[in-house]
């Protein structure tokens, strides 16, 4: 898969109090086209200074940045506003301009461009009718909602035909089902627009319910990344377990009672995964805690198992882990 | 009494009237066109705005700063011969229009930079991402978000100017403070001093009705 950005060794330093501060620091990243990207990390780790560097709110203090085969650093003028054509963004707050209508705000980006008004009016009413506020067009900002508000803000993002939509923490602003219905439209519009989304969150729910690439980021480096099904089925993944937190533990196996802490990737296809094991082996299963987590689309589940091999061969251990790993992750086992 | 007065002194006093509302409608066009643009270029160059120019945002500060920092009534004394040279004479409500033009303009320059600034950087990011030319900022996105604050800096500054030119119609600008002055303070005719501020009273009120009029109408786009 090829990459919409290339981040190579940048770095972003801000003067603080007569020192320097680095916001970023010798960041590499390769960002996959198509993908829903999200960038998690604590306050301060330079999520928001990665995005501003993208659309170029900021430049960086050293390193390269590319989108494509173009190099972005120093990028200005009339090269600068065709850029902004195909790398939109969304924020917190909306920064819906409160004086125009919500029909203004969606044609504004190509009426700077001198779109003709019958295109852009055309062209805003079909992305408005996208994001479902057809009826709303001669509203004001204030007289929407939160959730309402993103939507007019995603219509003005997308009205001038971009490829990449860069969101800077797009929900925080929102409560939980206002999120997954904004969340259900970015999945959305990504699908029906052909979009990259490239989006900042400090929640874990949003990552799991969207993203299918993640980066975490530490004091301005990438700790890890990769996608989502990667992740998961790394037992070493700090953000794969987060991903699929673990469940309890539960009381300690019983004496000849192995436990097994697993991933199924695809609960799906997979229902029947514990009985055909029992059967296999002629042994008892006894699920101890586990949780489903529906993760870039598709449900994953993780498990704590025991299987009861009291006054069983020896050999039937390996078996077991041999027939578990085949199509689970084994992510650790209690004896 | 009353009668006799009237007669004689009403046409005088309908054009005292017509000479404030033309100095204040004069002087209010310049100061409110100047205003803008300086306070325009005070924001726009500001450290960290939308494009910083030290030297320029500098030099603009400090000359609006000595221009607040001179009381009118010695600014219009100090002006006389700036007037002369563009007016051709010191007297009279067109002359009037240069110390008040130039008097009021430094502070309602401060008034617009503040408004502006009412404009969050959020709005701000949101306007550089969408790919805005400085024009198309300034006419499409800052003077339109920031109607309000400037329809309500426009009535203070309309305001100031009535008063203004009473002032200067002590100095032979004509208008009705004069009228009251040279009837009412020299003559000791009270009932003309009386209807010289009902009048002002009235513009003054007219003035700011209408600015929280536009305003309030203005209600949704805030
Ligand atoms: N313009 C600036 N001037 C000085 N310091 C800055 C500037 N922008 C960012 N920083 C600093 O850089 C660091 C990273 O900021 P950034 O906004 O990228 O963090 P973040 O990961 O987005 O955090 P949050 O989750 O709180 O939004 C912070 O310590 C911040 O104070
Ligand atoms: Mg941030």
């Amino acid at each position: 898969m090829s990459n919409v950005f290339r981040l190579d060794d940048v770095s972003k330093s801000f003067a603080r109090q007569g020192e320097t501060f680095h916001a970023l620091d010798g960041l590499s990243l390769s960002i996959p086209s198509g993908s829903f990207f999200g960038i998690v990390g604590t306050s301060g780790a330079g999520k928001s200074t990665l995005l501003r560097l993208l659309n170029l709110l900021e430049q960086p203090t050293s390193g390269t940045i590319w989108f494509g085969d173009q190099r972005l650093n120093g990028l200005k003028g009339a090269a600068l506003r065709d850029y902004l054509t195909k790398v939109a963004t969304i924020f917190q707050h909306f920064n819906l301009f409160h004086g125009k209508t919500v029909l203004e705000n969606v044609t504004l980006p190509l009426a700077v461009r001198g779109v003709s008004k019958q295109v852009r009016v055309r062209k805003a009413q079909e992305l408005l009718e996208l994001v479902g506020l057809k009826d709303k067009e001669r509203a004001y900002p204030s007289q929407l909602s939160g959730g309402q508000k993103q939507r007019v803000g995603i219509a003005r993002a997308l009205v001038a035909d971009a490829s990449v939509l860069l969101c800077d923490e797009p929900t925080s602003a929102l409560d939980s089902e206002t999120t997954t219905l904004i969340l259900d439209l970015l999945l959305k519009v990504k699908q029906q627009l052909n979009l990259t989304i490239i989006l900042i969150t400090h929640s874990w729910s949003v990552v799991r319910y969207a993203a299918d690439s993640v980066t975490l980021l530490q004091h301005g480096k990438v700790v890890e990344n990769g996608s989502v099904r990667a992740l998961l089925q790394d037992a070493d993944s700090y953000l794969g377990r987060q991903l699929l937190p673990a469940p309890d533990l539960g009381a300690r196996p019983g004496d000849g009672w192995v436990r097994y802490d697993l991933i199924l990737p695809d609960v799906r296809t997979q229902s029947t995964f514990f009985s055909e094991v029992a059967k296999r082996l002629d042994v008892t299963a006894s699920i101890v805690s586990g949780g489903i987590e529906r993760l870039s689309g598709i449900d994953a589940a993780r498990f704590k198992v025991d299987f009861d091999l009291h006054d069983r061969d020896p050999a039937i251990r390996d078996s077991l882990s041999a027939i578990l790993r085949e199509k689970s992750i084994v992510l650790g086992k209690v004896a | 009494m009353l009668n006799r007065d009237w007669k004689v002194y009403l046409p005088d006093f309908w054009e005292a009237l017509g000479q404030t509302l033309y100095m204040t409608a004069g002087s209010g066009v310049l100061v409110i066109f100047f205003g803008i643009v300086i306070g325009l270029t005070l924001y726009l160059t500001a450290p960290n705005s939308w494009s910083p120019h030290p030297i320029i945002y500098h030099v603009v500060n400090t000359i609006v700063n000595i221009g607040r920092s001179i009381p009118f009534i010695i600014l219009i004394v100090i002006l006389i011969p700036v007037t002369r040279l563009i007016v051709g004479t010191p007297l009279g409500p067109v002359a009037a229009l240069v110390p008040l033009t130039i008097g009021f303009t430094p502070f309602f320059s401060r008034l617009i930079e503040a408004n502006l600034r009412e404009l969050d950087q959020g709005r701000v990011e949101a306007a550089r991402v969408i790919g805005v030319t400085t024009p198309q900022f300034i006419f499409r996105i800052l003077l339109p978000e920031s109607l309000s604050g400037i329809i309500a800096s426009a009535t203070i500054i309309l305001v100031g100017l009535v008063e203004g030119t009473a002032v200067a119609g002590a100095i032979g600008a004509g208008g009705v403070g004069d009228f009251a002055l040279t009837y009412g303070y020299q003559r000791w005719y009270t009932e003309l001093i009386l209807i010289s501020v009902i009048s002002m009273v009235l513009l003054v009120q007219f003035i700011q009705l209408t600015g929280d009029i536009w305003i309030r109408l203005r209600k949704h786009k805030r």
